[in-house]
Formats: structure tokens, sequence, C-alpha cells
């Protein structure tokens, strides 16, 4: 019934004495898309872990399909049907494997849960390379060597190879150049039109809220708020 | 009261925001460099408390990561089989690895050994030779000379490896993934450091003996006498305190090293600090935890000098 919802329920989370997200209710239906944006250091970043359940929240619960997100085995949340496909700001791929191995990573990890054969596990993870254009010899070096705009690929294609139902872009298209920023901007079209994903956006860009169609709601000082409503009078701009 | 979103675009699917109030008159988020994040009580309570938290904080660290070993067995082959992987590799890097050095040390320590004990008492007898090494190499320095070698290579790598994963957001992106890190990258490693410091302890001990019989050989009485006084000297509570001893030095520096590692946050700059750290405290702890055994040995089992 609630499959596919996320939800976050009177939710407090904060750093010290910094406080990020106070006591904020969300829900974004299952298919849905739901963007924040807000200024440099708001804490949008920690917003989507908070909603992916990577960060536990002080106060308030984080719900996935209608399960406790926050605080639980990564695992048992997978096999409950929770894939989160999470793309990083700078990508986070494992540094001591190459972009092909930190595919493989995952689903030969969970290979039993999505019922892969070794055939299977690598040829999906060079299906979902060859998706966001990262062939060899790419494939095969290690992050450290890819430039920002492979990695970020890279991190695209890892959230894509487990074939997510939940996804989580932060600064989807940050630093990126003219090709890995299209090649990025049509996986957000992907994503959103496809009805098994409910995506969640933190980002600042133009060209992104331009693509994904949807009006953004703003962090603020711990509040979401309309981001319109703060100031009227601007142009919407993300808007097509 | 609840308000609906009114600016999304074609998506029928909409999400909800309750409880939106106005937004604040002036707004100073400065993540990840704001003050607030880190705020310090400066007065000596305030001080003294916070340390107490954080040493609290890093006994609850050294438990979960104590704790791995007891936690929940993973269910599927396909996990079982990634983490057996990661254990493999890791006793590859942390227990084989370092035989070539740990064999030199070994047998230089326990040729020095046997070099001071023949200069102390030119005129000593090979038995009583061989029982200064079993006393010296067996009972104190094996597990102690190998642990401090473990911490010095394979420790400083791996709370590097864990901190600089865990500012570059590789274990938070594990766990996105479905996979827990405590399991596929913590436990490998913990366990390959304490299971190494046993092993290479044992092996420790026998190169030692080699070097410390080898100089006698050379220059002392002869081999077979020092070899009587090691079977004479050596009984099981000597191994017992040797197994007990290694074990516990491998365990303390495998939970501090990794707690150190994972520690550092999302924070880059405090990955040297505390690999330092981890490295410090290991050697510190592995010293006192020495003595502290052995004395513990001798109220158990009598002191020999009385």
């Amino acid at each position: 019934m609630s499959s596919g919802v996320i939800e976050l329920d009177r939710v407090t989370f904060g750093y010290g004495e910094l406080a990020i997200i106070d006591r904020e209710s969300v829900v974004v239906p299952a298919g849905g898309c739901f963007v924040v944006r807000g200024p440099n250091g708001a804490g949008k970043s920690t917003l989507l872990r908070v909603m992916a359940g990577l960060l536990p929240p002080r106060d308030g619960r984080v719900l996935l399909g209608g399960r406790r997100a926050d605080g639980v085995d990564p695992t048992a949340l997978l096999d409950a049907g929770v894939r989160r496909g999470f793309v990083f700001e700078q990508g986070a791929l494992i540094g001591r494997l190459t972009a092909f191995e930190n595919v493989v990573l995952a689903l030969d990890y969970h290979a039993d849960n999505l019922g892969l054969d070794p055939a299977e596990v690598q040829s999906r993870a060079r299906r979902a390379l060859s998706r966001v254009g990262v062939h060899s010899p790419d494939m095969h070096a290690l992050p450290e060597r890819l430039s920002f705009g492979t990695q970020k690929r890279v991190a695209f294609a890892r959230a894509l190879a487990i074939e997510p139902n939940y996804v989580f872009l932060d600064d989807p298209d940050l630093g990126l150049d003219e090709t890995s920023a299209a090649v990025v901007l049509d996986l957000l079209a992907d994503f959103e039109s496809d009805p098994a994903i409910t995506l969640a956006v933190a980002t600042n860009s133009s060209a992104v809220m331009r693509r994904l169609r949807t009006g953004a709601v703003e962090l603020m000082g711990a509040k979401l708020v309309d981001s319109l409503a703060l100031a009227p009078a601007r142009p919407p701009v993300f808007l097509a | 009261m609840q308000s609906v979103h009114p600016h999304l675009g074609p998506r029928a699917a909409t999400p909800v925001i309750r409880s939106v109030p106005a937004p604040p008159a002036s707004i100073d988020a400065t993540l990840p460099y704001d003050p607030r994040v880190e705020a310090v009580d400066r007065s000596l309570p305030g001080l003294l408390g916070s340390a107490a938290l954080r040493g609290l904080a890093s006994l609850a660290g050294f438990s979960a990561i104590l704790g791995l070993a007891w936690s929940e067995p993973l269910r599927s082959a396909s996990a079982k089989r990634s983490v057996r992987r990661a254990v493999l590799e890791q006793l590859f890097l942390v227990g084989f690895r370092p035989v070539v050095m740990v064999s030199t040390v070994a047998f230089f320590v326990g040729a020095t050994v046997a070099l001071q004990a023949l200069a102390l008492a030119p005129a000593t007898s090979g038995e009583l030779l061989g029982q200064v090494l079993a006393v010296l190499v067996i009972r104190e320095l094996g597990p102690l000379v190998t642990a401090v070698l473990i911490t010095a290579r394979s420790g400083t790598a791996i709370a590097t490896e864990l901190g600089n994963m865990s500012a570059r957001d590789e274990l938070v992106a594990l766990e996105s993934l479905g996979i827990p890190p405590a399991k596929l990258i913590v436990w490998p490693r913990a366990f390959a450091i304490a299971s190494s410091v046993v092993v290479l302890s044992i092996y420790f001990a026998g190169v030692a003996l080699i070097g410390g019989a080898s100089l006698v050989g050379a220059f002392g009485s002869g081999v077979t006498p020092l070899l009587e006084g090691l079977r004479e000297s050596l009984g099981a509570r000597d191994l017992g305190l040797f197994l007990f001893k290694a074990l516990g030095l491998g365990l303390a520096v495998a939970v501090i090293v990794c707690h150190s590692g994972l520690n550092a946050r999302r924070s880059g700059t405090r990955v040297p600090e505390n690999t330092s750290r981890a490295v410090m405290t290991s050697l510190f702890v592995c010293v006192v935890l020495n003595t502290v055994t052995s004395v513990l040995f001798y109220w158990l089992v009598g002191w020999p000098f009385r």
C-alpha cells in the first residue's frame, strides 16, 4: 500500500547546536518527485541523507515504503524491497576498486536477493556503465584516474545497476561538462518518467529543475518552505 | 496544518509538506564550517564533561567493533562470499605481507637477547641462556613486538583507509546500496589484525628463538644445552600466557585502529590526526596491557622472586 512512499514524520536533525531540520514532515508519494533547493550550507545534502535513512534523525521517523529506514540494517531494508540508489555530490566511489568493480560490488553482494548469477552480475554492470557512457578503458580504471565527470557517471551507473525504486540525487549536475551534464539530465528525465521510481533531488541547478519540470521546496533555517512564497516577485526560472 | 506544494510540474504524484512555518527573518547557515557544529564549552566542567563523553563514546565504539564477532550472521550466500573474500584479502595484506619484516625483526631480537645475556654473564650455561630466551621472548617480547609491528605497518594503513573512506562518503555509499560497512569493511580488517597478531606472534617467537640459538651457537656454549633450557623452562602456563597476551593485544590493536579510522567521520583533515592517535594509543595500550597481564600472571601462579 505504502510501497514507494518516502515519509518524514516530524523529523529533527542537527549537527551540534546547529539545527538542520526542525520537526518537518514530508510525504513523497510512490513515483513522486521531491526537489529541495536552498542556500549553500543550508543542509540540503543532509536532508537528502536523512530522507534516505542514512542519517538517523534526533527525533521523528523516516519511512521508506512504510518501513522504518533510519538506524536499521541496510541489508534488511533491501531484503524488504527498498532498493536505494543514492548519487553523492562527489560520487563517493570506493577508491581502491575500479569503476567496473564499484558497479559490480553491490550486485555481487546481493546476487542471491536479486536472483542474479555471476554472468548476469557482470552483464548488468556493463549495461549500467554503458547507459552512462562509460566504456573501456575508463571502465577498468581506478576512480582517481578518472575525470570528475566520469566518476559521477560511474556513481550513477552504480545506483542504476541495482534497479532502484528510490533514487536520491545530491547536486546531480554539479561540476559536470556539457557532455556529462547531458547524460545526467537525460537520466533525470528517465527517472522522473518511471512510475516505479520515487525521486528526491537536492539541487540549485536551474537546468536540473527545468528538466524535472517540477517545483522545488526551499530549505532555510531548518524549515522547508515554499520557494516561491519566499520571493513572490522572482520569476520561476526553474519551471518549464 | 497541512499544505500541498503548489508549484509541482506535470507529475500527478505530489510531495506533501506539513507544518510549514514562516521563514525566519535572517538565515545564517554555513555548513560545514558553522562553529555551532562543534561548539565547545571552554569551562573546566565543560572540558571534563566533553572528555568523559568522548571516552564513553570511544568505549562504545570499541564495544561495537568487538560486538561484530557476535552480530547477526549474514543470511545470503552471496553476501557471505563477499565478506569471505574481503577477509581473505585482509589476511593476506595484514598477516602474510609482513612475514619478511617480522622474520628479520624476530631474528635480530632473539640474537640481541642472547647477546646481552652472554655479555652480562659470559660463563653462563647454555641452559640458563635458554631460560632467559624463553622468558623474554615467549612471555614478554613475542606478542608485544608483533603487536607493535602490526600497528606500525597495517594499523596505520587501516586507520588511514577507514578514515579516508569515511571522509569521502564511501562507507555511507555502501550503506545506501544495502551493504553494511561494518560487515564488509570493518569486520574483515579487525579480524585480520587480531588473528594476524596471534599467528605472527607464534611465528615471531619461533624465529626469535632461532636467532638467539644462532648467536649462542656462534659465540656461546652450543645449541643443545640452550634447547634443553628452553624445553625445561617452557610450560603450559607460559604458552597460555603467550596466547592470552597475543589475543588480547591483537584485539586491542584491532578495535583501536578501526575505531580511530571510523572516527574521522566526514572530515579529511582528521585522518592524519586520527591515524597518529590510533598508533600512539595502540602502542600505549599494548605496553600497559602486556605489563598488567604479566603482573596478573605472576599474581595467579606465584611470584618467582619471593
